[in-house]
């Protein structure tokens, strides 16, 4: 039976409501968590929501939209109970609602018969289905996509309550079958699933294998875009972009110096080992610290050594420029010349030419039209592609572009836009929302700490070879820059030379560090980093860890024991900005993991960042840091390493805030200490939709 | 040009079709929903009660309660005087507290024309830094700190009373934690430094009257209906 049923505004107001069981909480928190959890964090692809209450059995929400009217439709049951009719009972309420409706009015008591007639209805009609057999139709799809789906693995979890399908035990198998593999994910990969019991895999043909990288579809190997195609694209502008100014194509180094008798550049210095100082300045330990060391990479004229997180970037108007580069990315690239506009007459094609006509005079001039799932179709898609080109990973693209599909539905087109330049703005806002999430304010939070007496502990995680010490000692140096005594833990036992890499940095930076050598057990070291810190006074401890693979069980439970010990203040995710679809596998694996394979949990956190409300590791709030867990998972920041590699593809910045709710705090974006920076959502945003 | 005059047919439909057009530019910046014009803003972090707050101030009560907003509310309200006569109309507009819509904050704060931010004085602590940031955000805008638009620090959910904590402590905690934020945020240097003259001097604690912006501070139940102080700051815009 269900709970709970309600109507509300998108502004907030509730309209109408009516209660069947009396529970020990407030039914609107669940509604609210909904918001916040799912709706707000553009999920709408997911139709399911699961609530947890603080005392109660958890509840399951469905909800449906009338986005013409903006008004949300939500049911609340039981999660014990599989009620197959709610969807039906949602739609039809919706229509029904829909013809009572008067802006402007709140509370409809006639509308309550209207509802227990409408159940009634569906209750009948779902005992009458019930002597069929149920067909699922959702997972199917998913995995006929041949991605092993964050999204699909998260409904077969939530789903596997429901087993009154006999396909259920077979769809579990599939799951592990596909955590086996990584998830490349690319476009003609349909080789995913070998297990036997889904229902619409073919087995594996070698023949269908793509030939060599040609499959691998727009993004190339590793998605590196030719430097010369940049540079003529921004060099009419003449506008200084963070990623790659215009002139600043990097020189290639010609080798044939160090051969005898070449001719090539005069070598520069490249060779720090000996004096152990700054590159290309000649200047001793000194000058490093004190900022006087003038960076590696082509920046002119500004101040020597000082942290690029500190100089803001030029927030400059784009919106004259976007016509001009729009005419030199449509002459640069011949490829995607066809563009939006291409989609957005290729869909009338089908209509025939006048009544297209007559239906597009009919949108954009009068903008009276309520736009179709049709209407938006050919735009998503182009979106989608589009993303999928800037290097967002597919199932991240799928379900952005469903749930802005779901909101635009049944809208209506303000007169004279577009359809492209409606779904395109309203990207923009989706993706502007994903990505402009409330950062912890680190320095804040160090202050704090510090108030406290007790030093500020940040543990940095992720796969081998992502930048983790590079990006460890950059911030250190940051920190030095504001005078925060900082202190580096050496808690990578295992890597041959990562202690002397630390011992190297340390030197230079002037940051004592705390190292036990190899071998030892990296949650002791850190714990008796932590003491040292207390008695030296040190405010920040940056405790380095191993890289390790998400799927690397023993492992992972180490990194969770090693959290759990020492109960650090911000867990950093380092994920580097060159990844494709195994973003999001890395998050979700391990914020799961971290999770569920700590030694105390209180009650282990949900699906990757889609739940709110039961915390993953309790921790953080007793020394009175001010990280609250919105996202529920324990990574609390993402750092985005190797930026400077990618020119315009940013898209794994979305993946990975997409998948664990938790901001990006620090960009990497070269090998010197200075190349450390905050994330530029305009930016981003503006490169993901060009 | 001995033919131009008042009674030729051919000035006549010249001066009509520019009647005509005058007239259709009109009635379409009227339909189109007149945008443009200042608004006073609800501001604050979720949960403080501005949704309720701007249902009663619109229509004098609560109705049946709210959930978190997920769009901004727009409405003209009748502001009354303290004799409770009605001395004119406002528009005001609720925003969202959710971290994900604040981008929206910054696209309005432009044609705002006074801010009352709402916090809940029964969860302070919990949420003292948010509601900072928030105030951080509106004084340091360049056209609040322009036009020195008026702000009001409202202390929501007064009813609740002895869980809710006095107006003096709300003031002073979020004055601490400016205080704290404004330090910080000197120190990163940059766009910063000019926005925060906004907050004076970096030397002496930072008080809220002492601010350029008129900022003042009064406790308020939406829920119950006592919204006095709002609708005084509210006569002073009309």
């Amino acid at each position: 039976m269900l709970d709970y049923v309600l109507a509300f505004e998108r502004g907030g107001a509730i309209l109408w409501a009516l209660q069947f069981t009396s529970l020990r909480h407030n039914p609107l928190e669940a509604i609210n968590a909904l918001i916040r959890g799912c709706l707000l964090e553009e999920r709408l692809g997911d139709n399911t929501f699961t609530f947890n209450p603080k005392s109660g059995a958890p509840q399951t929400l469905k909800w449906t939209f009338h986005n013409g009217l903006g008004l949300v439709f939500v049911a609340v049951y039981q999660k014990t109970l599989s009620l197959l009719y709610v969807d039906e009972l949602l739609t039809n309420v919706k229509e029904e609602f829909v013809s009572v409706y008067k802006p402007g009015q709140r509370g409809y008591r006639q509308f309550d018969e209207t509802f227990n007639r409408l159940l009634r209805d569906a209750e009948s009609r779902a005992d009458a289905a019930k002597k069929q057999p149920v067909m699922r139709s959702g997972p199917p799809a998913n995995a006929k996509q041949g991605t092993q789906a964050v999204g699909a693995q998260a409904k077969k979890g939530t789903q596997a309550g429901k087993d009154d399908d006999d396909t259920g035990a077979a769809r579990k198998g599939a799951a592990n079958g596909a955590v086996g593999n990584t998830s490349d994910g690319s476009a003609g990969g349909e080789d995913g699933d070998h297990s036997g019991g889904e229902d619409n895999v073919r087995a594996f043909d070698v023949s269908k294998l793509p030939k060599g990288m040609a499959g691998r579809g727009a993004r190339g190997v590793r998605g590196r875009p030719v430097p010369g195609a940049g540079g003529a694209k921004v060099s009419d502008s003449g506008k200084k972009k963070e990623d790659a100014p215009a002139p600043k194509v990097k020189k290639a180094r010609n080798w044939n110096t160090m051969l005898s008798g070449g001719k090539g550049d005069t070598p520069t210095r490249i060779d720090y080992t000996e004096e152990g100082d700054g590159p290309g300045t000649g200047a001793s330990d000194m000058d490093l610290v004190s900022g006087a060391s003038a960076s590696a990479t082509e920046d002119e004229g500004r101040g020597v050594g000082v942290s690029r997180m500190d100089v803001e970037e030029d927030e400059y108007d784009d919106s004259e420029f976007e016509d001009d580069e729009d005419i030199n990315n449509g002459a640069g690239r011949a490829g995607s010349g066809a563009g939006a506009s291409g989609s957005a007459a290729a869909a009338p094609k089908k209509q025939g030419l006048l009544a297209s006509f007559v239906n597009s005079l009919a949108m954009n001039v009068v903008g009276k039209a309520a736009l179709s799932r049709a209407d938006v179709e050919p735009a998503l898609a182009e979106m989608k592609r589009k993303l999928m080109e800037r290097n967002v990973a597919e199932e991240i693209a799928a379900q952005v572009c469903d749930s802005v599909g779901r909101n635009l539905e049944g809208q209506r087109l303000a007169g004279f836009t577009g359809v492209a330049a409606f779904v395109r703005n309203a990207f923009e806002e989706a993706l502007s929302g994903i990505l402009n999430k409330r950062s912890v304010d680190v320095l804040l939070d160090i202050k704090k700490s510090q108030a406290r007496g007790k030093p500020y502990v940040i543990v940095f995680c992720g796969v081998n070879g992502v930048g983790k010490s590079t990006n460890l000692a950059k911030i250190a140096y940051w920190l030095g820059s504001h005078n925060i005594k900082c202190m580096i833990a050496a808690c990578d036992t295992f890597r041959a030379g990562a202690v002397e890499q630390l011992k190297t940095h340390c030197a230079r930076l002037r940051v004592p560090l705390y190292e036990r050598g190899y071998e030892k057990d990296p949650a002791k070291v850190a714990y008796e980093a932590v003491r040292q810190a207390e008695k030296d006074g040190v405010h920040v401890v940056l405790v380095d860890t191993a890289g390790r693979m998400q799927d690397n069980q023993p492992l992972m439970r180490a990194l969770s024991n090693l959290i759990s010990m020492n109960n650090p203040n911000l867990v950093l995710f380092v994920g580097e900005a060159l990844v494709g679809n195994d973003a999001v596998d890395q998050l979700t694996k391990f914020n799961k993991s971290l999770s569920d394979l700590a030694p105390t949990t209180a009650g282990a956190g949900g699906p990757g960042g889609a739940g709110e409300g039961t915390g993953a590791v309790g921790r953080g709030q007793a020394d009175g840091s001010a990280l609250t867990r919105r996202h529920g998972g324990v990574i609390d920041g993402i750092v985005l390493t190797k930026f400077d590699t990618i020119d315009e593809k940013v898209g794994a910045a979305l993946s990975m805030v997409y998948t664990s709710g938790a901001p990006v705090m620090f960009v990497g974006c070269g090998q010197t200490y200075v190349d450390l920076k905050k994330l530029n959502v305009k930016s981003v945003v503006k490169s993901l939709l060009k | 040009m001995a033919e131009l005059s008042l009674n030729s047919p051919e000035v006549q439909i010249a001066l009509l079709v520019v009647v005509a057009t005058l007239l259709l530019i009109a009635v379409l910046t009227l339909f189109s929903g007149g945008k443009r014009g200042s608004a006073v803003l609800l501001v604050g972090p979720c949960n403080g009660g501005k949704t309720t707050l701007f249902y009663r101030l619109k229509e004098g009560s609560a109705g049946l309660g709210t959930v978190a907003s997920m769009q901004e509310n727009e409405g003209m309200v009748q502001v009354r005087n303290d004799k409770d006569r009605v001395v004119g109309s406002v528009r005001v507009m609720d925003l969202p507290g959710h971290p994900r819509l604040r981008s929206k904050l910054e696209q309005y704060l432009k044609d705002a024309s006074a801010v009352v931010l709402v916090i809940d004085s029964v969860e302070l602590t919990p949420n003292k830094t948010e509601a900072a940031e928030d105030l951080f955000e509106v004084l340091t805008h360049p056209t609040v700190a322009r036009r020195r638009t008026p702000v009001l620090l409202a202390c929501n959910k007064a009813d609740l009373e002895t869980q809710a904590h006095s107006v003096d402590f709300c003031r002073r905690t979020i004055e601490k934690q400016l205080d704290t934020m404004r330090k910080t945020r000197l120190a990163l240097g940059g766009e910063a430094g000019r926005a925060l003259s906004a907050l004076g001097k970096g030397d002496k604690p930072l008080q809220l009257a002492a601010l350029r912006s008129p900022i003042s501070v009064g406790e308020i139940s939406a829920e119950k209906g006592e919204v006095a102080e709002v609708m005084r700051f509210l006569a002073k815009m009309v």
